[in-house]
């Protein structure tokens, strides 16, 4: 099977020939694993690891008039990430943030938040009226419809509309605040949310009219143990929001999927309801992955990985089999089923694990499962 | 009926009116220290149904701040009467390479909310730092927050700065995350105590502190 199939394949929950991989990987990580292979790319490493490139990710840009200043550059290079997309997801917003600083065993530095730009907003007024990126501006979509044109038949194309409603209104006020906003100030909070909704519907309205097959929404809703807000309150804010999103896709037959970590298990139900068709990462940490393909196994895909939290960094390569041999078996059958790092190896992974893994993945990983 | 208000303006978060709520029991006549104990009854409920998975994070976290808005009111009459000053000092911040803050903060309202004084020194705060600021306020803890197994080691070299400056007995250590194995962390990083929960952790320093949790 062609990669792009077999990702269709089990997205429409039939057994492809394998389980599809996927991976992220810390860049030391993969540096590491680079040496220990004697592969000199990203490409390479992938072809030995058995992932194959079946997904694309289209998003927004910045205007064509926008250059990065070499400040700008040297912050986006140290963080590890793509200049151009940081820009239109956080600075063009007006959030400030600042790198952290060195750690030993990594070549990239994190980054935290020094100014979230509407934490000073006091009127309702000062939301509907503030300024937000002009979708309109030349150039934005330009990458994503040439990306999307040359990889349409290639891999499946998800348009990136990331942050939309939860992450991205704390981005913009403060996690602080908003909360506040959620249990004292509720018009403000509905104001905020009113506001990101219409322009991400329009957002995911261009990356589908740009060729995305799929939207994906990335927004970060628990920590290991349960959800940061309780879930009737998150039915009010959020699941009609998020349907109303959600439906920009599957008017026009486009995939579903959604990223949140952390224990999500209160609202898994309700995001399937409105629509979702993959869910990650369903951290094996944080929930009982056995209990979502249980659950919800016919209707949605697990998008998962193993523990990267405890088996990855501290397990045995035995261990770091044994939870692949254990996974397959509970989730892989029937299709619905993608399998990697259930989020980053980072620089403490032991490159050992880490071939285990995909080892494991790949001996194990052939349809019918068939795991003693 | 005054004294269930109290508990209830915690308890539902009434954060607008709990300065008003408790000025209407201090009017009537309730001794600030009893108006401090039905708020503290509050907060524990709060606290019980959070750690019993009946509420969330940010209900938690409010509570804690409408606690703080109580606190406002009624800290300088409890002060006056001599009844009730702070219970002890604590020091946290999210440890050097660690940039996450929520969890931080959630504890340090928590803390400030059952009477502790709090300094926040933020994130990605370097181990030196830790001990010149806890030296520096004279405190009774220090708070060191990490997400990360990659971070998580790092709060090693707190403990290591004490040791070295020769204070170590001086302080309790306490780590904290969503991502930290108690047994693990305390065993590895040498802190008295490692949570990865802010309620078990405001109860553990409480425990330290003498009087346990009130």
């Amino acid at each position: 099977m062609r990669p792009r199939e077999r990702l269709l394949t089990t997205l429409d929950h039939r057994e492809p020939d394998r389980v599809p991989l996927t991976a992220r990987l810390w860049l030391d990580t993969r540096l590491r694993l680079m040496e220990h292979y004697g592969v000199a790319s990203d490409e390479e490493l992938n072809a030995v690891l058995g992932i194959e490139p079946d997904r694309a990710f289209i998003g927004v840009r910045p205007p064509a008039s926008w250059s990065p200043s070499p400040e700008y550059e040297g912050f986006c290079k140290a963080t590890g990430y793509d200049c151009r997309e940081q820009y239109a997801t956080y600075e063009e917003w007006g959030v400030e943030r600042r790198l952290g600083s060195e750690r030993p065993g990594s070549s990239l530095r994190q980054f935290y938040f020094t100014r979230y730009p509407w934490e000073g907003f006091t009127e309702v007024e000062e939301v509907e009226e503030v300024e937000l990126p002009d979708l309109d501006a030349p150039g934005r979509f330009v990458e994503a419809e040439e990306t999307a044109r040359r990889m349409r038949d290639e891999r499946v194309v998800f348009g990136e509309v990331g942050h939309c409603q939860w992450t991205k209104a704390w981005e913009l006020r403060g996690m602080i605040r908003f909360m506040k906003d959620l249990h004292t100030r509720p018009r403000m909070a509905a104001a905020i949310l009113d506001r990101l909704n219409a322009h991400y519907v329009d957002v995911a309205d261009r990356l589908l009219d740009a060729g995305a097959a799929g939207l994906r929404f990335s927004e970060d809703w628990g920590n290991n143990k349960s959800l940061f807000i309780g879930r009737e309150m998150w039915r009010r804010f959020f699941k009609p929001r998020y349907k109303k999103l959600f439906d920009r896709a599957r008017r026009r037959g486009a995939f579903v999927f959604f990223h949140s970590d952390g224990n999500i298990a209160p609202i898994v139900g309700d995001l399937v309801e409105i629509g979702i068709d993959i869910l990650n990462p369903v951290q094996p940490e944080c929930m009982d992955q056995a209990w979502v393909k249980e659950e919800y196994g016919d209707r949605i895909t697990i998008d998962t990985g193993i523990s990267v939290q405890k088996t990855l960094p501290l397990g045995t390569v035995e261990e770091v089999r044994e939870e692949v041999r254990r996974t397959f078996r509970q989730l892989a059958p029937g299709g619905g089923f993608v399998y990697g790092t259930s989020h980053y190896a980072m620089y403490d992974v032991p490159v050992e694990n880490v071939v285990a893994l995909y080892g494991a993945c790949r001996r194990y990983g052939a349809y019918p499962i068939d795991i003693p | 009926m005054l004294k269930e208000s109290l508990r209830e303006a915690i308890v539902e978060i009434r954060y607008e009116e709990v300065a008003g709520i408790v000025g209407s029991a201090l009017d009537s006549g309730v001794p600030p220290l009893e108006v401090l104990s039905e708020l503290r009854a509050g907060l524990t409920t709060v606290g019980d149904r959070y750690q019993s998975g009946e509420l969330f994070l940010s209900h938690l976290f409010l509570a804690a701040e409408t606690m703080k808005e109580a606190l406002e009111v009624l800290q300088p009459l409890l002060s006056e009467g001599g009844g009730e000053g702070s219970r002890g000092k604590v020091v946290i911040g999210s440890i050097e390479g660690d940039i996450h803050d929520f969890g931080k903060v959630i504890v340090s309202s928590l803390l400030s909310a059952a009477g502790f004084t709090v300094i926040d020194l933020g994130v990605d705060v370097p181990a030196e730092r830790f001990v010149d600021e806890a030296e520096r306020a004279g405190a009774d803890v220090i708070g060191i927050s990490a997400l990360l197994s990659t971070t998580q080691p790092s709060c090693r070299r707190v403990v290591e700065e004490l040791e070295k400056r020769g204070i170590r007995e001086r302080y309790r250590v306490i780590m904290g995350g969503t991502g930290v194995s108690p047994e693990i962390a305390t065993a590895r990083y040498g802190a008295d105590a490692a949570v990865n929960d802010g309620v078990e952790g405001v109860r553990i320093i409480s425990g330290w502190m003498g009087g346990g949790e009130r």
